[in-house]
């Protein structure tokens, strides 16, 4: 049968059949809505919130620490008893087969205080400050000015902001004053002033010895090991030896080591304890968020199947119905010389239709739906560095998908029923109609 | 089309009900048509006149048998085959008429020449002058429900008539009608069957039909016997029904 022919009967029915058709359409469009809405959730949580859990409990990096030594609530790092990180150990470590990288985090060994402006407010604060490799925060530098050294005499310092400091003052300070909040567009390119020495709360302060540094925010980091600022490590190595001299330590706070393989986990943190280092991972944690993560995904999106398979029942019955009315028709048109092909084509192209503008009209609601709900609560909710940037997977790969599987379930819904009838001679159809 | 012989070699049927075989309905009828011959089936409801139609039209198989309508076996042809056989050498005439309610006058006679590869426009011409050969042209885009039955008649004749077909068969046209739209329907398939040379076969409870039919045959116990001359039974019959 020509396409066109297909189409005259297809117009026809389907004008003609209008209670039917929009039961069909109408059961169609409400199912993929509701499984587009349940995906567009599964889909966000994993991609959103894994790459949170991913950032912030990184699986191939160990934490590398001088082993303290615990009594009761306190806790001591004697020297002779464990290894100290030292550049030597550093580069020890970045010499062993199963070590892909070794980012180690210097800290500012004196008081600081960041000074600054927003929104014609003047305020400063006491300020951890760390120094760290431009390899090991790349991911997150996001300014023009990178994460390079430059002489902080004439150029401004990059800085890296934790993530958590802005939630401190956006659902802290800001709501309880009633300043702005800040957003990442708002943070990075501000600059403010590093006073190295100065403090507001030690009393161990020497005022004929701080040094003003212009610095330039250059990103966000969700790091936890980076809470307060990080700089680059050359920085951090001039401070030290500017402000104690020859007794300045070269010695790091902790070392991240990123190892090559997944398969040498164990064996690499059996290593390091062996040369009296404190070893801490992040796989175990990672892995039971991203279970628990990738299981409410599931939930969310077997719900959504519920409803797909709940609708798909609506459709076939719906389907059986007008088939059911339609044996005398499809005895008809096999009487009077329709082939059992072209009998199944037409009617098939009849579901066909119906699930592709059920689907289109499901999955776009859905869609608009997914896209107003992230604009809404965007705004709605308090701006939070763990919020993920989207509720609802809004992209357009998902509609097309939704569409392909109403087209695709409402042709394998119907077609053995087709099937089945089309078999049958045609003198036992127009009998039974 | 001129018309074409048909042959039933030892036709049985039997419907098969709640999975074990039931009474046979055709037991071993052997028939032989004549190109261009006009055969009338009488017989009570339920005598088999229907489903012999409807084997000859190819749309149900005999139990066991032959049913051969020029050279072709119609059972043994694959379904492009038979589809093709039904669509262009048959022109078949249901009791119920079997219109597609979805679809106007012209429409449903339009189907078979659809289905025969005609473009719309040569398939809408084609309907339309079979419903003006019928009477029905102003009733063109009306759809069944806003036709009488004879008018509905009219277009199911139209409809098996658009391809110009070499065998008519017409199960009881008259039955759902009154009296006079009846002889005025039978008029017309006898004009047909005179100016196209069809092969017709009619089974029928209509006695008028003898002024039209060049054989009357008559369908009781699963086989036909010839109705003689004189002889009423069928409508005798006929009548015994209608008013028991």
């Amino acid at each position: 049968m020509k396409l066109r022919h297909v189409a005259f009967f297809l117009r026809r029915n389907l004008r003609r059949r209008g209670g039917r058709t929009l039961t069909a359409v109408g059961a169609i469009a409400v199912a993929m809505t509701i499984f587009h809405l349940m995906a567009a959730l599964a889909l966000a949580l994993r991609s959103e919130v894994l790459a949170k859990i991913q950032v912030i409990f990184p699986e191939h990096t160990l934490i590398v620490r001088p082993r303290t030594l615990d009594i009761g609530p306190l806790a001591f790092s004697p020297g002779l008893l464990t290894a100290r990180l030292t550049p030597d150990t550093a580069h020890r470590l970045a010499d062993q087969p199963e070590i892909k990288a070794v980012w180690p985090q210097l800290p500012l060994t004196m008081p600081a205080m960041a000074v600054g402006s927003l929104a014609g407010y003047e305020g400063s604060t006491d300020i951890v400050a760390y120094g760290v490799p431009a390899d090991m925060v790349k991911s997150e530098v996001m300014g023009a000015r990178g994460f390079k050294y430059a002489d902080p005499a004439t150029s401004t310092m990059p800085v890296l902001v934790s993530r958590f400091f802005v939630d401190m003052f956006n659902l802290g300070l800001a709501e309880g004053q009633g300043l702005p909040k800040l957003t990442d567009t708002a943070v990075i390119g501000r600059h403010f002033q590093l006073l190295v020495g100065a403090s507001l709360l030690s009393l161990d302060v020497k005022p004929e010895q701080v040094r003003k540094v212009e610095c330039e925010i250059v990103g966000l980091t969700h790091n936890p090991a980076l809470l307060g600022v990080a700089v680059p490590l050359e920085y951090v190595r001039e401070f030290n030896r500017w402000y104690h001299g020859s007794k300045a330590t070269e010695n790091y706070a902790q070392v991240h080591v990123v190892i090559r393989s997944p398969e040498d986990y164990e064996a690499v943190i059996q290593k390091l304890e062996s040369w009296g280092l404190q070893v801490e991972g992040q796989r175990d944690t990672a892995r039971r968020l991203r279970l628990a993560v990738n299981g409410a995904a599931l939930i969310v999106l077997l719900f959504g199947l519920a409803a797909l398979a709940m609708a798909a029942v609506i459709i076939v019955n719906t389907f059986a119905l007008i088939m059911l009315e339609r044996r005398g028709e499809i005895g008809l048109l096999r009487a009077v010389g329709a082939t059992r092909r072209a009998t199944m084509g037409l009617l098939l192209a009849e579901s066909v239709l119906l699930a592709l503008v059920g689907g289109t009209i499901g999955s776009g609601v859905a869609w608009a739906a997914s896209r107003l709900a992230n604009q809404v609560l965007a705004r709605w909710l308090p701006p939070f560095s763990l919020a993920p940037s989207y509720w609802l997977d809004e992209r357009i790969g998902l509609f097309a998908f939704c569409v392909i599987l109403a087209v695709v379930g409402g042709a394998v819904a119907t077609a053995p029923m087709l099937w089945r009838s089309v078999r049958r001679w045609p003198a036992d159809l127009l009998r039974e109609s | 089309m001129a018309g074409e012989t048909i042959r039933l070699i030892n036709i049985w049927l039997t419907y098969a009900s709640s999975g074990t075989a039931g009474e046979p309905v055709l037991r071993g009828i052997d028939l032989d048509v004549q190109a261009g011959e006009f055969l009338a089936i009488h017989g009570r409801s339920g005598s088999g006149k229907t489903t012999l139609l409807h084997m000859i039209g190819g749309i149900l198989p005999p139990t066991k048998g032959e049913v051969v309508v020029g050279s072709h076996s119609l059972f043994s042809l694959n379904d492009l085959d038979l589809s093709a056989f039904r669509n262009r050498k048959i022109g078949f005439i249901f009791q119920s008429y079997h219109l597609a309610p979805t679809l106007t006058a012209v429409e449903n006679a339009m189907v078979p020449a659809l289905l025969a590869g005609q473009s719309l426009a040569q398939a809408r011409k084609r309907a339309m002058e079979t419903l003006n050969e019928v009477g029905l042209s102003d009733k063109a885009d009306a759809r069944p429900a806003e036709m009488s039955g004879g008018q509905m008649q009219r277009v199911a004749i139209a409809r098996a008539l658009v391809n110009d077909p070499a065998i008519l068969l017409a199960d009881e046209p008259t039955g759902n009608l009154d009296a006079q739209t009846g002889v005025e329907i039978l008029a017309l398939l006898g004009r047909y069957h005179l100016e196209r040379r069809l092969t017709v076969l009619m089974a029928t409870h209509d006695s008028s039909v003898e002024m039209h039919a060049t054989h009357q045959l008559y369908l009781t116990g699963g086989q036909l016997q010839p109705l003689r001359s004189g002889d009423d039974q069928a409508f005798a019959e006929r009548s015994h029904e209608a008013n028991p």
